[in-house]
C-alpha cells in the first residue's frame, strides 16, 4: 500500500532516515517494497522561469513565452490564460515524453514555431482536470528536472501488508505501528469546528444485522473545485486521482482511515430522510458510472422517503451524488455487513475500493474518526460550514473480545524469557488493553486482554503470543538446537533412483537437464499416441507457452539441444528424469517418472561427412551401459516405429519381455518444430520399468575355471537384419558353451555391395566342467553360419572364421 | 501432509517430514509467474516436551550454517501464513554486500535477503488432523529451493535454471 513520508509524519514522528523506517517497519511485519522519491518524469521535463509573455502575432488567445530552463531560452506557444512572467512553470522540451506517453515534437502553431510546451497538471498527470497551466508553487532552481523536485517534496513508501492486517492498510494503521515501535503517541488531530445550523436527515436502520453503524454529518455553503495541490498530490502520489474537492476529501479519508466515505448532495435526500434498508423488487438505480441496475431485497440501499439513492457500500447514485452545482452535502460514515456487501457488489459486477473495504470489514469506531475529518477537511478544501451535531445509530455495538493470556504459554511458546509486566507493555502499546489483572493459578500468571477494535484479526491466545513477540522483537528469541534421534522413512517415491541414473548417466558424458513441466502446445509427433482428452490442460494459463502439462520430456530436450548448438556448443549430450503426465484416469490423472537422453551435434574428432550416424549406436551404447549399470543384462532392441522417430530408426528396448523404453533418431519434422535443424538421437526410458527390471540383489556366479575358445566371425548379411535377431539365432545355434557373443563391427558400403552390410561378432565359448576342444567350437561355428545362412541369407565374409590368440581364462 | 499424518501413532513423541517438489500451481510471489516452482517443506511435531519458537531458530540457524557457511548470520521477522501463529520471515545476511545494501538484496532491506517463511504451527491445524494443541506444538518451515541455490551458488538468474544451456550445466 503506498503512503507519502509526510503524509506519515501528520500522525507521527518518524525517524531521521528512510532506511531506518523501511528497517523498523520490516521488524514489526511490514516490510517496505519501495521507497520512491515522488511521482516519476522523463528528464526532459524540467523547471522554467517565464521570462517574458508576449501576444501571439497571428492569433488573439495564443501568447508567445519566452522561458529560461537554465541551459537555454526558449520560445513557447502556449494557450493557457494564466501563464504569466515570473512564474515557475514544467516545461517539456523537444523529444522528451509526458507522462501518457506523448512524445513531444517541434511544432509551429499558427505560423510561430513553439520549442516546448508549458505543462498543466493535467498533462502531467497530477490531476483529472486542470484550468490552464501548472505555475509550480515555492521557488523551483531553473532547470532543475521536475522529477527531483516534486519528488524530493514527498517520497511514497509502498508497504507490503500481509492479509490478516487489513487495519494497517491506511495511514492511521502503521502510524499507530510506528508509535508502537517508536514508544511514542500519535500526534493529536486537527479540532473539527462544528457550529453551523442544522437540520439533520432522519435516519433510520431497517435491519442493524445488515448495518451495524450509520453515522451521518452535513456541511453546507460549499463551492465544489480543484483540490489543493497538497490534497491532490498525495492523491496522485498513492495511486488515486484528483477529480474535485469533495470526491478527493472522501478518498484522501479512505486512504487515511481505511473507512470508505460518501457525499450526497443534500438537496436531493427526498423528505431530507436516510433509509438504510433492503431494495424492494422492481426498485431501479442508475449508479455514479451511468449504469443502471436492476434491484432486489438481496441488495441493501441507501433510500430517501421514496427511492434509493446508493447502493450501499459499493457505488453510490447517480441522481443524489454531488455535481459542480452541489452547495451542500450529507456525509455517511457507516459499517456494512461485509459478507452483504461482497454479495451485493459480485452479484451486480461491481468492482469499488468501498465494496473491498466493506468486503474486508471496516473498523466501527473509526466511522466517526473518519467522518470527522472528512468534515474538517472539506470545511479547510471546499469552505463549508459543518453542521453542529451528527446522527450516529450503532445498533450493532458490540463488546471488544477478550482473549486470556497465560504467562507459562507465552514463554514456552517463544522460548523467550519474558516478565509479565513486559508482556502487558508491549501489548498497550498496540492498543491492548488489560481487561482483568495478571493472577495467579495452577503455578501459572494468567491476564485477560481487550482488542481494539480494529484489530480483528487477532482471536486466539497464539494471536497475542505473537504479539508479544513482534514488539520485543523476534530477534530477542535465542536460537535453540535441540537434537533428537528419529528413524526415517523417506517417502516411498523413487527419487533415490532417479538419482542414481542421473548419476551413471553423468558418469557417461550427459549434463543433467531441467525442463518446465508447464509446456506449450505439444507438438504431434511428441504426444506418443496420447488423446487430446489425455492431456492435461490449464485453465486460464497466464501464457500459451504455459498451458499443458507435459506427457514426454523430449520436447524440452530437443529445444534445450537446439539452443545450445545456437550458442555455438558443439556437441550436445543431455539427460533429464522428470516427471511426465496424463489426465487419466479420471480424476486425478497420473504421473509417471521418465529418463531421457539425447545426442546431438558432433565433437571435434568425428568432424568428418557422415559421422553423425555412427551417434545412433553411441546413443544405444549409452542406453545399454545405462542398463548394465543398473544390473538389467539381458536387453534387447526391436523396429518400433513412433511418429517421433526418422522412419527406420525406432526401436522398443526390453528385457524379458517388459518394455523399457524406446530410441531412435529424432524426426527431422518434430526438431525443426522445436527449434532444432540438426539430426538427434534420443532415447526414453519409464523409470518404474527400470527399477523392476533390476534384479534384487546379485548372486555370485563361479568364476569359470577353464579357458574360454575364442572366434571372430564376420558375416554379410541384408541391410534389414537386426542385431538382435542374428544373437538371438546364434546364441541359439550356439547352445549352452556358447558363453558371449559381442558385436564389435559394422559396416556398409565398399566390397560389401549394396543393400548388404557386414557385421562381426567376437564369440566366447565355455565349459564350465572341461577345456572344449577345438573340433567341438569348430562344430558350433559350422552351426551357427548354417543358421546364419538359412534365416537371414548371410554369406561368411573372409573366409572360415578366425582362431583368436589366447586361450586362458578371461 | 495429512496421509502421512494418518501413519502417525499417539505414541510417537516426536514427528519430523522434510519433503521436496514441485509447485505446479502459479507462485503467487514470484515474479516468474507460473514457471513451476521447486519448494521444501519441513514441519517438526513433539507432543512431549513442548516446541519453542527458540527451537525453530536455532534449527533453520545450524541449517543455513552447514548450507551457505559457518558465518552465515540469520533473523526473524514477523509475517503472516495462515497455518503458524507466530509466523516469521527468515532473513539471511546478504552474502553479496556482507549486509551493506545492495542490487541483490535492495536499498532498503537493512542488507537482508528472505530466504523461508517459517512459524509455530498453528493450533486449527493440530485440530484438523484430529490432534489436540494443547499436547502438541511444532514448527514448519517452507521456501523455494531454487532460491536457496541461487543464494549459494551466486546464480543471478532464475531462469538460468531452465534453460539447460551447457555452458551453466558443466559448472555444477
Amino acid at each position: 500500500m503506498k503512503i507519502t513520508w509526510k503524509w506519515l509524519e501528520d500522525w507521527v514522528d518518524l525517524p531521521g532516515r528512510p532506511e531506518d523506517l523501511a528497517g523498523l517497519l520490516a521488524m514489526r511485519g511490514l516490510p517496505v517494497q519501495s521507497m520512491e522519491r515522488g511521482a516519476s518524469f522523463d528528464p526532459g521535463i524540467v523547471v522554467g522561469s517565464v521570462l517574458e509573455v508576449a501576444r501571439h502575432p497571428d492569433a488573439d488567445r495564443l501568447s508567445l513565452c519566452t522561458v529560461d530552463i537554465g541551459s537555454a531560452r526558449l520560445s513557447i506557444v502556449c494557450g493557457a490564460p494564466n501563464v504569466a512572467a515570473g512564474q515557475r512553470v514544467a516545461v517539456a522540451q523537444v523529444g522528451s515524453r509526458l507522462p501518457d506517453g506523448t512524445k513531444l515534437r517541434k511544432t509551429k502553431i499558427r505560423g510561430v514555431e513553439s520549442q516546448g510546451m508549458i505543462c498543466s497538471e493535467r498533462e502531467l498527470g497530477l490531476s483529472e482536470e486542470s484550468q490552464g497551466i501548472w505555475a509550480i508553487p515555492g521557488n523551483p532552481p531553473v532547470g532543475a528536472p521536475l522529477s527531483s523536485v516534486l519528488g524530493s517534496a514527498d517520497p511514497v513508501i509502498d508497504v507490503e501488508i500481509t492479509a490478516n492486517r487489513t487495519d494497517c492498510m491506511c495511514v492511521a494503521g502503521l502510524a499507530r505501528e510506528v508509535a508502537s515501535a517508536r514508544g511514542t503517541k500519535l500526534k493529536p488531530a486537527a479540532p473539527l469546528r462544528a457550529e453551523g445550523p442544522g437540520p439533520l436527515p432522519d435516519v433510520a436502520i431497517e435491519n442493524p444485522a445488515d448495518c451495524p453503524r450509520y453515522m451521518a454529518r452535513v456541511v453546507r455553503g460549499l463551492k465544489i473545485g480543484p483540490s489543493p495541490d497538497w490534497l491532490s498530490r498525495r492523491l496522485v502520489a498513492t495511486g488515486f486521482r484528483s477529480i474535485n474537492n469533495v470526491v478527493d476529501a472522501t478518498n484522501y479519508v479512505l486512504r487515511e482511515f481505511g473507512q470508505p466515505i460518501h457525499a450526497f448532495d443534500a438537496t436531493k435526500v427526498g423528505g431530507n430522510a436516510i433509509r438504510v434498508r433492503r431494495a424492494k423488487a422492481g426498485e431501479r438505480l442508475t449508479l455514479l458510472d451511468g449504469r443502471e441496475v436492476a434491484l432486489t431485497p438481496s441488495h441493501l440501499v441507501i433510500a430517501d422517503s421514496k427511492v434509493p439513492m446508493a447502493l450501499a457500500g459499493v457505488m453510490g447514485g447517480l441522481p443524489s451524488g454531488v455535481t459542480d452545482a452541489t452547495t451542500a452535502v450529507v456525509l455517511e460514515s457507516a459499517q456494512f455487513d461485509p459478507a452483504l456487501t461482497r454479495a451485493t457488489a459480485r452479484s451486480l459486477s461491481i468492482a469499488s475500493d468501498a465494496a473491498d473495504r466493506f468486503a474486508q470489514g471496516v473498523d466501527p469506531e473509526a466511522v466517526a474518526s473518519a467522518l470527522d475529518a472528512t468534515a474538517r477537511l472539506l470545511a479547510e478544501v471546499a469552505g463549508g460550514t459543518v453542521a453542529r451535531e451528527r446522527i450516529d445509530l450503532w445498533p450493532g455495538r458490540t463488546e471488544r473480545p477478550e482473549i486470556a493470556l497465560s504467562l507459562h504459554r507465552l514463554v514456552r511458546l517463544l522460548g523467550l524469557p519474558v516478565d509479565k509486566d513486559a508482556a502487558t507493555r508491549a501489548l498497550q502499546s498496540l492498543g491492548i488493553e488489560a481487561a482483568a489483572p495478571w493472577k495467579k493459578r495452577d503455578g501459572d500468571e494468567v491476564a485477560s486482554f481487550r482488542v481494539p477494535t480494529y484489530r480483528r484479526d487477532l482471536e486466539i491466545e497464539e494471536d497475542l503470543i505473537e504479539e508479544v513477540g513482534r514488539v520485543i522483537g523476534y530477534d530477542s528469541i535465542p536460537g535453540r538446537l535441540r537434537v533428537v534421534s528419529t528413524g526415517t522413512e523417506p517417502e516411498a517415491g523413487s527419487s533415490p533412483f532417479d538419482n542414481h541414473i542421473a548419476d551413471i548417466l553423468r558418469g557417461f558424458g550427459f549434463h543433467e537437464a531441467l525442463c518446465p513441466a508447464l509446456v506449450g502446445e505439444i507438438p504431434p509427433e511428441a504426444r506418443y499416441g496420447i488423446e487430446d482428452s489425455e492431456i492435461w490442460e490449464i485453465q486460464n494459463p497466464k501464457s500459451r507457452e504455459l498451458k499443458h502439462l507435459r506427457v514426454g520430456l523430449l520436447p524440452g530436450l530437443i529445444e534445450a539441444a537446439g539452443r545450445n548448438l545456437h550458442h555455438g556448443i558443439r556437441e550436445v549430450r543431455l539427460a533429464e528424469i522428470g516427471k511426465v503426465f496424463r489426465a487419466t484416469p479420471p480424476p486425478l490423472g497420473s504421473e509417471r517418472h521418465e529418463a531421457a537422453l539425447l545426442l546431438a551435434g558432433q565433437p571435434d574428432e568425428w568432424d568428418r561427412p557422415g559421422a553423425e550416424k555412427d551417434r545412433y549406436l553411441e546413443l544405444k551404447g549409452a542406453v545399454e551401459a545405462l542398463l548394465g549399470a543398473l544390473g538389467i543384462d539381458s536387453s534387447r532392441t526391436d523396429a518400433y516405429h513412433e511418429p517421433c522417430w526418422k522412419p527406420g530408426t525406432g526401436a522398443s528396448i526390453r528385457a524379458s519381455e517388459r518394455r523399457l523404453g524406446r530410441l531412435g533418431e529424432v524426426a527431422p519434422s518434430l526438431a525443426s518444430a522445436l527449434g532444432l535443424d540438426r539430426p538427434a538421437w534420443a532415447a526414453l526410458l519409464d523409470v518404474a520399468a527400470l527399477a523392476e527390471a533390476r534384479p534384487g540383489k546379485r548372486t555370485y556366479r563361479p568364476i569359470p575355471r577353464y579357458p574360454a575358445s575364442k572366434r571372430d566371425l564376420a558375416v554379410i548379411v541384408p541391410t534389414a537384419a537386426q542385431h538382435a535377431d542374428l544373437e538371438a539365432a546364434i546364441r541359439a545355434a550356439g547352445g549352452a558353451s556358447l558363453d558371449e557373443v559381442r558385436l564389435f563391427d559394422v559396416f556398409e558400403g565398399g566390397p560389401v555391395g549394396a543393400g548388404k552390410k557386414s557385421m562381426a561378432y567376437a564369440l566366447e565359448f565355455r565349459s564350465p566342467d572341461r577345456t572344449l576342444s577345438d573340433r567341438e567350437v569348430d562344430g558350433l561355428v559350422d552351426a551357427i553360419v548354417r543358421t546364419l545362412q538359412a534365416k537371414f541369407g548371410a554369406t561368411l565374409r573372409g573366409g572360415t572364421p578366425a582362431s583368436r590368440s589366447g586361450g586362458a581364462p578371461s | 501432509m495429512k496421509g502421512i499424518l494418518k501413519r502417525v501413532t499417539m505414541s510417537l513423541i516426536t514427528f519430523l517430514a522434510i519433503s521436496t517438489g514441485v509447485l505446479l500451481k502459479e507462485p503467487a510471489t514470484s515474479g516468474e509467474g507460473g514457471r513451476p516452482a521447486p519448494e521444501i517443506t519441513g514441519q517438526t511435531w513433539f507432543n512431549a516436551d513442548p516446541l519453542r519458537m527458540a527451537d525453530l531458530k536455532g534449527t533453520l540457524e545450524q541449517f543455513f550454517k552447514e548450507f551457505f557457511g559457518p558465518k552465515t548470520e540469520i533473523r526473524f521477522a514477523p509475517s503472516f501464513y495462515p497455518f503458524v501463529e507466530p509466523g516469521a520471515v527468515v532473513d539471511v545476511r546478504c552474502f553479496f554486500c556482507s549486509g551493506k545494501g545492495c542490487s541483490v538484496c535492495g536499498p532498503l532491506s537493512g542488507g537482508w535477503l528472505e530466504v523461508l517463511g517459517a512459524g509455530m504451527v498453528h493450533p486449527n491445524v493440530f485440530r484438523a488432523v484430529g490432534y489436540d494443541p494443547r499436547r502438541w506444538t511444532g514448527f514448519a518451515f517452507g521456501g523455494g529451493i531454487e532460491r536457496l541455490l541461487m543464494l549459494r551458488h551466486g546464480v543471478p538468474d532464475l531462469r538460468l535454471l531452465f534453460e539447460n544451456d551447457i555452458r551453466f550445466l558443466r559448472q555444477f
